[in-house]
């Protein structure tokens, strides 16, 4: 490096300028002599020994290395073993990724704005003691506006209200509906706020959607708050998303991962019956909540992921508007098809929010289309929901999506509900979304234009961070 | 001397700024002045303890208290020697002594005979393990793991080890302890080269649980994922014990155990008892017993005398001594050996047994695991234990303690303090 940059020390780079550079020199070879350590400024050049140089360029790799490896992602090339009966690996694949199977809770699907908003604010309006919500997006509009009035009607009544959303999420968001809430008594946490004392975590949002209301009803959903999500998927601005609202024992869980976010920003700790109240059975469903841990170790939702395709015998269902599997994943569901599992996938056509995140995802369709698994493109909207179905048994529904920003990055939360009735009305919906979508067939896709195939890979390059 | 454009120097410096701040924002301990609120009734408040560190509370289980080497020692190697399916162990300390090479025949038996057996240890904990040891356990079959090997790409995760103290038996029964590996865990804590130690056998639905803790590490260091009954079986009820699993993985976000602890503390009504090698409370701890005190609660705490493998950690938890002893709480210095167990007792009703240490290191750095029982026949056995302890033990009065407490002793208390951030 030292010898090019010399030799343009020696060539007059700016002509314009030679009186100065003389003058500058002239004083230097003057003191030279006197401070040799100190670096000597010569125009536009310092001169520094070739140690000092060396120094610092080795600095700077150390630091980047040890950054790198506190950053790095272990990434998951896990040996799935095979799972013969989806039933009985179950408790193993809740404990080995940190949750705890459940039984006895009531779980309702909701599809869409249409079928979320309406519950969500009629529950908030029958709170007597505690609403906790959490979300990443919170951008504009009416329902923005309808949800912080609500919210702040509560507060006024006394009930405790309790609201994270992520710094980064929320940035486009209306300030003073925020102010108006506080000055209304409800307790607002900004996730990771973006300030240079955390620069390390700005890039560690969450993700999470959750709402508890008074510790007997919880929400985990795929929703934004934003005019987005209202309506019923009807058109590319509204968009299509699931929820599910639950009672019963694994509501304590829910619990247990909005208090763990609320007490890192906060540091309030919630004790007592009102957070975590003994909960008796209040239906049929199993459940379990899944959550990302990113910091450290191997991802606990890519754990689950392929365990749940690794464990399907009869039919795989998956749907997610952020898809971009690995080659691990790959062969993972090429397995899957060999076995005789009919894998069918939904992911988003022409609308979408990300286009970078759509073609890193293009990447690995042809060998996925290869090996037999079908692929849909859903045309009439943003398909935004995260939703998988193993063997009309085990549904997973949340925030997850599929891709390394959260199954790596991002803070996730997605409930898993084994009962049968649930993941038929799921299979339901998948069926109904079939109508608006277009099969891909590999022979065409393989023929897709060089264009695209070159953006393809360059946005797959990016795929540590989409 | 080589000339370098000032915007590249320029830029070199700012690099090494932004590096670094990244760095240090990324590993800088995130202190969480917690807001520990009064908790009226234990019972009530129980559940959300367990919540609140991520853990629910399962009923059922049978618990037997192991005191000592001669205790648990024993009742692993038959454990072992009984296994059907599998044997797994994790540990911190894999040092030197007779027990090493116990264990790791025993280990080598079943794995020819068929067993699977994994074995975890901490990279920097068994640097001194035996390599023929090792060795004779990989070639019979045994599947050792190490966790966090000290390499260049892992440099950012040198500091943080598995302290863990575990051994599950077929999914069936599970070891809790805070016991090493090593020589001075022999014996019964007779004198300073046997150290005493406490650890717990669980049997019933919590010891899948704390088959999660294990597989958790495994698959981080193997990639092999555990499924299957062999590993985490169905359940029935052992006994009538509830037992929530406490597992610490304190990178981001406020510490499980930290929570836990202070949250005992902040819960009880009658009695707390602690006992714990490495104790560097911190401001708020001392309120917290302050208040404690003030309520009417009887406060012991036993930790180390002279008899410590630390003197630093040792100095740094002096910090507040004198603070602690005039607002009533009761410390006594344990002279015959190291007492290395970590137990709390909370109104003689919630119990905790583990691995974790009542300092920085073990609350926000490194891996740790342990069990909070509720059971007051346990907690009662804990509370014998603790009085029959107390006999080998000073107390700290503050009189006495202004008198040893020089200006030179108070300053290296200080001084080691401020490290107590890595202790």
């Amino acid at each position: 490096m030292s010898v090019p940059l010399r030799h343009k020390a020696e060539r007059p780079k700016r002509p314009r300028k030679p009186k100065r550079r003389e003058t500058s020199r002239k004083g230097i070879t003057g003191k030279l002599p006197s401070l040799p350590r100190l670096p000597m400024i010569r125009g536009r050049k310092v001169e520094v020994s070739f140690v000092t140089a060396s120094l610092y360029l080795f600095l700077i790799l150390f630091l980047v290395i040890i950054l790198w490896s506190t950053q790095r992602q272990h990434e998951v090339h896990v040996r799935v073993p095979d799972i013969a009966k989806l039933d009985e690996a179950l408790p193993s694949i809740a404990d080995v990724t940190g949750s705890l199977i459940v039984p006895g809770n009531r779980v309702q699907v909701l599809q869409n704005g249409d079928g979320f908003f309406p519950l969500l604010f009629a529950d908030i309006a029958g709170a007597r003691q505690s609403i906790h919500l959490e979300t990443y997006v919170w951008w504009k509009g009416e329902v923005c506006m309808r949800l912080a009035k609500a919210l702040q009607d509560k507060a006024r009544q006394g009930v405790e209200v309790r609201l994270t959303i992520d710094a980064a999420g929320a940035h486009n968001a209306d300030d003073h509906l925020f102010r108006h809430m506080e000055e209304a008594g409800v307790k607002i946490a900004r996730y990771h706020p973006v300030r240079l004392a955390d620069l390390g975590l700005i890039n560690n949002r969450t993700h999470r959607k959750l709402a508890v209301i008074d510790a007997r009803v919880a929400y985990v959903f795929g929703h934004g708050i934003a005019e987005e999500w209202v309506g019923n998927g009807q058109d590319a601005k509204h968009w299509r998303d699931t929820g599910v609202r639950l009672e019963g024992p694994v509501v304590n869980s829910v619990q247990a991962l909005f208090v763990q976010h609320w007490v890192e920003t906060t540091t309030e700790v919630l004790i007592g019956d009102r957070y975590f109240p003994l909960q008796p059975a209040a239906g049929s469903a199993r459940a379990h909540m899944t959550a990302g841990s990113p910091h450290g170790g191997v991802s606990r939702l890519e754990m689950i992921n392929k365990m749940a395709i690794a464990s399907a015998r009869k039919r795989l269902v998956i749907q997610n508007p952020y898809f971009i599997p690995d080659p691990d994943m790959v062969d993972l569901l090429a397995q899957t098809v060999k076995r005789g599992v009919d894998v069918r996938m939904m992911i988003p056509g022409p609308v979408t929010d990300s286009a970078i995140v759509r073609h890193a995802g293009h990447r690995q369709l042809g060998p996925l289309l290869d090996a037999g698994v079908k692929v849909y493109e859903f045309q009439r909207t943003l398909s935004h929901q995260k939703v998988m179905i193993v063997d009309g048994l085990w549904s997973l529904v949340g925030s997850t999506n599929f891709d390394d920003r959260s199954l790596n990055i991002n803070e996730e939360a997605s409930v898993g509900v084994i009962d049968r009735g649930v993941a038929a009305e799921l299979e339901a919906a998948f069926a109904h979304d079939l109508r608006d979508c277009r099969q891909l067939d590999a022979a065409s896709w393989n023929r897709r234009p060089l264009w695209h195939k070159l953006g393809d890979r360059l946005s797959y390059l990016l795929n540590d961070q989409l | 001397m080589i000339a370098i454009p000032i915007w590249a120097l320029v830029g070199m410096a700012l690099a090494i700024v932004l590096l670094a701040t990244m760095l240090w924002t990324n590993l800088r301990e995130r202190t969480f002045r917690i807001a520990v609120p009064d908790i009226d009734e234990l019972e009530e408040a129980l559940p959300s303890i367990a919540g609140m560190t991520k853990a629910i509370i399962l009923p059922d289980n049978k618990i037997d208290v192991l005191q000592n080497g001669d205790e648990l020692y024993p009742a692993l190697l038959e454990s072992i020697a009984r296994a059907e399916k599998t044997i797994h162990f994790e540990t911190y300390v894999w040092w030197t002594g007779d027990i090493c090479g116990e264990l790791a025949e025993a280990f080598a038996r079943r794995a020819r005979e068929g067993v699977e057996v994994r074995v975890m240890v901490d990279a920097l904990g068994a640097m001194k393990m035996d390599k023929r040891l090792r060795k004779r356990m990989e070639d019979a079959g045994v599947r050792v793991a190490r966790y966090h090997p000290i390499r260049l790409i892992d440099l950012g995760q040198l500091n943080k080890r598995t302290h863990r103290k575990l051994a599950i038996f077929d999914g069936q029964v599970a070891y809790v302890f805070g016991h090493g590996v090593a020589r001075q865990w022999s014996g019964h804590g007779q004198d300073k080269e046997h150290w005493r130690d406490t650890g717990v056998r669980l049997q019933g639905p919590v010891v899948n649980g704390v088959q999660g803790v294990f597989a958790q590490h495994w698959v981080e260091e193997t990639r092999e994922v555990l499924v299957g009954e062999q590993y985490f079986p169905h359940l029935r009820k052992a006994g009538e014990s509830r037992v929530h699993v406490l597992a610490g993985a304190p990178l981001g976000g406020v510490s499980d155990l930290e929570l836990m602890f202070k949250l005992g503390l902040a819960s009880a009504k009658k009695e707390i008892l602690v006992q714990n090698p490495y104790f560097i409370p911190d401001e708020q701890t001392v309120r917290l017993l302050r208040r404690s005190v003030r309520r009417g609660v009887e406060v012991k705490l036993m930790i180390p005398g002279s008899v410590t493998d630390s003197a630093i950690v040792r100095h740094a938890g002096h910090r507040h001594f004198d603070e602690m002893l005039r607002d009533g709480v009761r410390i006594f210095e344990h002279q015959r050996t190291l007492i290395h167990q970590k137990i709390m007792v909370v109104d003689g009703l919630w119990s905790h047994v583990g691995s974790t240490n009542f300092d920085s290191r073990s609350f926000d750095i490194n891996e740790e695991a342990g069990v909070g029982i509720i059971d007051e026949s346990v907690a009662a056995q804990l509370k014998a234990a603790f009085e029959d302890d107390m006999k080998a033990c000073v107390e700290l009065t503050q009189p006495g303690w202004k008198k040893r407490c020089t200006l030179w002793h108070r300053s290296v208390d200080r001084l080691c303090y401020m490290l107590s951030w890595q202790l």
